[in-house]
């Protein structure tokens, strides 16, 4: 039975009638009148720039050592931000970065919000012993700290894009988890998942079909937050040298250059401000959209 | 001299939607020894009005934007900072609603009540300690000595009342203003609290300003009352005259809505007609008028001011009632 | 919660919780291990070559691996319990004496970067509550946002590069001035001048975080009723704000603070790497370079049992400033 075209998500909020277009452009025009999102997603757009169009205005390998080494930004044409001590251009470096930590960034949070997701879920609708279970596992990955777990498995299972991925998202489910379990909670007894319920509708369909999308939108807000998170350990990670050898990402870059900083500075400099730019950006539109989809969680 | 003379008080809020009119020229008075109603329905202002009288208002929105409060001859508008702070729990005390969110979850019921008295009285603290235990004995809370050093979330909802009441006297202050302290609690409670009040204020002679929307309150303890509707007194006097021969309309049906034992099987329940209008666009003339069954183009037209209407009774009405009409006041 | 017998009823519930999370933790390096590539032995013995025959068969023999998986696992969990977290070849210490040695100058760092950022953000989170919309709220909220979004070992990096080397304020490294020799007194100002920057590169991420959650926290209660009756009683607003409101804002910021006490280990860890601090952090950047698994597994674990300490304090710590606390402890 198909449902009719009014919805009782509480994305409903913005709009309560029309079907998903008109309700997706609703919520797209309330978010840019929200100055946070704004502000965050004008970042965005300019790293995303960076990763694309950088490729074409900066080709060829990050690794080669494309000129003499230690110049400074502008002082020759051909290198506009500079070149780092083995004489590799910084430019095409950053471009490299911006890919490799977008990349890195999204994949590990969505691994994570997948992960996160089925486990609050499974506790929060089920309850009983599963919840008690799950909560004490979310426990225990919360009282580990974090960045020393990730450390520890990009360490002994080999550092690549992959298993830094997975370390990323192996340490970051947890707050995704205790949001949707609250969530879930509070919305398992809604008077429309007992109506879905009378009409015999089975557990995984109520779950997937009835509940998550109604739990959904605290969790996109956590997400852009989360893939803010992700980048600053991806180049922590980096920096340490246990970013995959053969990518070149801004923390490995930050790490290169750390011997020179004191003389030339800007090596470490402009990567690092490339990371607080895009980081903010995440952080803007995480907030801008929290402000969108949660009103009642508004502060003053 | 009056202990409290307000005259033509007005206050106003500033939101995005507009400026709000919350109180739109208001006249009361309270002696000595004289407990003082003043009652209307949510969003008639009264609680504004008490507000305004210790200048609480939630700054910046609120601000008192006309009018004078005058206690005991000086008036409280004109005074700066410091001087308002002075009077603020050592003069004029007030107690509020919902003792809960009104009591400091954090700090000891004795802590609270001695912050009141070394606030304004030069104390130590093992004196304001022992004046706070004497204090909870006056307001009959049992074991005051243990009481004290109780947390607000501790006590019943009527000792914790009482607790309140306890702060609110700590400085022995000449006017006490009560917005509305039995509304939370039940029945039985406010019987009780009722009792401690009217006993509190005969024993320290201090006037009282009741503020409540329950007419069975204000039959129960208050000598005068004043009715308010949309930022207004419409009607002020003695309970017994108002309640006997109410002259404004207004009153009348809200008096006529209580006589339920007056109704026969099957009748209507009686009800004032429309809505309270929105403060941010009163109507011109008298503010009742749309829901007034007489109202004349007279009415429409200008806003009535108190005037007398028969022996210390006062009525902001062009055709005030000479006696009692018909329950309904269907338009 | 009052009274001896409640405390001690608190603190045994909260001990009983401890036991199956230090389970789970041993549990998870457990899994760790087994499912690195290569034999466990391997793995803990480090890539670098230098563990000998002998060492290798004395590991075996430590973790059982001619058992099957359980009693490997029963084998490891009792060689948790008993503290033996084995042996680092690369220091020829054990791993426990290591780890010991190195944790006070970690706890330090943390200590001082706690302080500066919890007086520093309840400070500013006031301010800008107090002046809430104004231009320094704004200027405020933008600084936070900023801190929040720096990365720790960039702003060590730019620090050293400011203040350490441009204008010579502070070492750019290292926790004494191992040449002067100092002791007693003019040891422990050297320290703190060491300390000086590590700590509050360490400390500005968390200087967001509290700065941002006491402006919410105090204008969420700047209409409290509870606010109402202090100003009802005459109280001035510095009394109302730090007496009554203040109060009552500490205790999200306390709850907060646990939360956090995991990612500020970690924090430490990438702090001390860029400075030199002789701490945990250091240690375990030491051992990823030299592939000393065992060592990185025992820094773990250990960090996570302090970890659960440091939460059990602060628990009982908001036990005693929230009056409305039971026994169960904190609100989630």
């Amino acid at each position: 039975m198909k449902a009719a075209a009014i919805s009782v998500s509480p994305l409903s909020g913005v709009l309560s009638v029309g079907g998903p277009a008109r309700r997706g452009w609703a919520f797209a025009q309330r978010l840019l009148r929200n100055r946070s999102a704004l502000i965050g997603l004008v970042l965005l757009a300019a790293v995303l720039a960076l990763a694309t169009a950088g490729r074409w205005l900066f080709p060829g390998d990050p690794w080669e050592m494309a000129g003499a080494p230690m110049l400074w930004p502008g002082q020759e044409a051909d290198h506009p931000l500079g070149t780092d001590f083995m004489g590799r251009d910084l430019a095409t470096g950053l471009v490299s970065g911006a890919g490799v930590s977008l990349l890195i960034g999204l994949v590990s949070t969505v691994l994570a919000a997948l992960v996160g997701t089925a486990v609050g879920a499974l506790g929060g609708y089920y309850r009983g012993w599963v919840d008690a279970a799950l909560m004490r596992v979310t426990e225990v990955f919360q009282t580990v700290p974090k960045f020393v777990l990730a450390v520890v498995l990009v360490a002994i299972f080999k550092p690549s894009v992959g298993t830094v991925v997975l370390a990323i998202g192996a340490v970051s489910w947890p707050p995704t988890a205790r949001l949707v379990r609250s969530e879930f909670l509070a919305l398992r007894e809604r008077e429309f998942v007992l109506a879905a319920r009378t009409l015999g509708m089975g557990d995984a369909r109520l779950i997937l079909t009835q509940i998550l999308p109604n739990a959904l939108p605290p969790v996109v807000a956590l997400a852009s937050l989360s893939v803010a998170t992700a980048i600053q350990t991806e180049a922590s990670l980096a920096f340490l040298g246990l970013g995959d050898p053969n990518v070149m990402s801004w923390g490995t870059i930050i790490g290169g250059g750390r011997e020179q900083v004191i003389d030339a500075w800007y090596i470490c400099g402009l990567p690092g401000a490339a990371i607080v730019l895009t980081v903010l950006g995440f952080n803007l539109l995480g907030e801008g959209l929290n402000d969108v989809l949660n009103p009642h969680l508004r502060e003053r | 001299m009056s202990l409290l003379d307000i005259r033509d008080l007005q206050v106003a809020f500033d939101t995005r939607a507009g400026v709000v009119q919350a109180v739109n020229g208001v006249n009361l008075r309270v002696e000595r020894g004289e407990t003082m109603a003043l009652v209307g329905e949510s969003g008639s202002g009264k609680s504004v009005t008490a507000y305004a009288i210790l200048r609480l208002l939630a700054k910046p929105a609120g601000r008192i934007s006309g009018g004078q409060v005058l206690f005991q001859g000086t008036d409280l508008v004109q005074l700066d900072e410091r001087a308002i702070r002075a009077i603020r729990g050592n003069r004029i005390a007030m107690i509020f609603q919902e003792p809960l969110a009104a009591l400091n979850p954090v700090l000891s019921i004795g802590r609270q009540i001695t912050e009141a008295i070394r606030l304004h009285r030069d104390a130590s603290p093992r004196a304001a300690w022992e004046q706070a235990v004497e204090l909870l004995d006056r307001v009959q809370i049992p074991s005051p000595r243990q009481r004290a050093q109780d947390y607000p979330h501790q006590l019943s909802g009527g000792m914790r009342q009482r607790a309140m009441i306890a702060i609110a006297l700590a400085c022995e202050p000449d006017l006490l203003i009560a917005d509305e302290p039995t509304t939370a609690l039940d029945v039985t409670t406010q019987a009780q609290i009722l009792a401690l009040l009217k006993q509190l204020q005969l024993s320290t002679g201090m006037g009282l300003l009741l503020i409540t929307h329950d007419l069975g309150v204000v039959a129960e303890v208050a000598d005068r009352a004043a009715v308010m509707y949309a930022g207004r007194v419409v009607e002020e006097g003695g309970v017994n005259a108002l309640f006997a021969n109410p002259a404004h309309p207004y009153t009348q049906g809200l008096l006529a809505s209580l006589q339920m034992d007056r109704l026969r099987a099957g009748e209507r329940l009686p009800e004032i007609a429309g809505t309270v209008p929105s403060l941010l666009d009163l109507p011109e003339g008298c503010a009742f008028a749309p829901r007034c069954g007489q109202a004349h183009r007279l009415c429409r037209a200008e806003s009535p001011r108190l005037g007398p209407a028969g022996t210390a009774q006062r009525v902001a009405c062009f055709f005030p009632m000479a006696e009692p009409v018909a329950r309904s006041l269907a338009a | 919660m009052r009274g001896p017998r409640l405390f001690g009823a608190f603190i045994g519930r909260r001990l009983l919780r401890l036991v199956p999370v230090v389970l789970g933790i041993a549990f998870l390096n457990f899994l760790i291990l087994q499912l690195a590539p290569g034999d466990v032995v391997d793995v803990l013995a480090g890539e670098a070559g230098a563990a000998t025959p002998e060492y290798m068969a004395a590991l075996r023999a430590q973790f059982g691996l001619d058992q099957p998986l359980h009693g490997q696992l029963l084998h490891y969990l009792w060689n948790v319990a008993t503290l033996d977290l084995g042996f680092s070849f690369r220091h020829n210490t054990p791993v426990l004496t290591l780890i010991l040695d190195r944790l006070p100058a970690t706890l330090l760092l943390m200590a001082l970067a706690l302080l500066i950022a919890v007086a520093l953000g309840i400070a500013l989170g006031t301010l800008a509550a107090a002046r809430v919309h104004g231009w320094l709220d704004h200027l405020i909220s933008v600084v936070v946002l900023v801190a929040y979004a720096v990365p720790s070992f960039w702003l060590g990096l730019m620090a050293v590069v400011l203040f350490s080397a441009q204008w010579g304020w502070f070492p750019s490294g290292g926790m004494v001035d191992i040449s002067a020799g100092h002791a007693g007194l003019a040891r422990v100002l050297d320290v703190a001048w060491h300390a000086v920057l590590p700590a509050c590169t360490l400390a500005t991420f968390y200087l967001a975080v509290y700065a941002k959650l006491t402006r919410t926290a105090m204008l969420e209660l700047h209409g409290a009723d509870f606010i109402r009756t202090a100003r009802a009683k005459g109280a001035s607003e510095w009394r109302v704000t730090v007496v009554h409101a203040l109060r009552n804002a500490l205790l999200p910021v306390l709850t907060m603070l646990g939360y956090q006490m995991a990612s500020l280990l970690s924090g430490a860890v990438l702090v001390e790497s860029v400075f030199s601090w002789p701490g945990l952090g250091r240690l375990a950047f030491e051992s990823i370079l030299a592939r000393d698994f065992n060592l990185l597994l025992g820094i773990l674990f250990l960090s996570s049992i302090l970890v659960t300490v440091i939460n059990t304090v602060i628990d009982l710590f908001y036990g005693l400033l929230d009056p409305r606390v039971s026994v169960e402890g904190r609100p989630a």
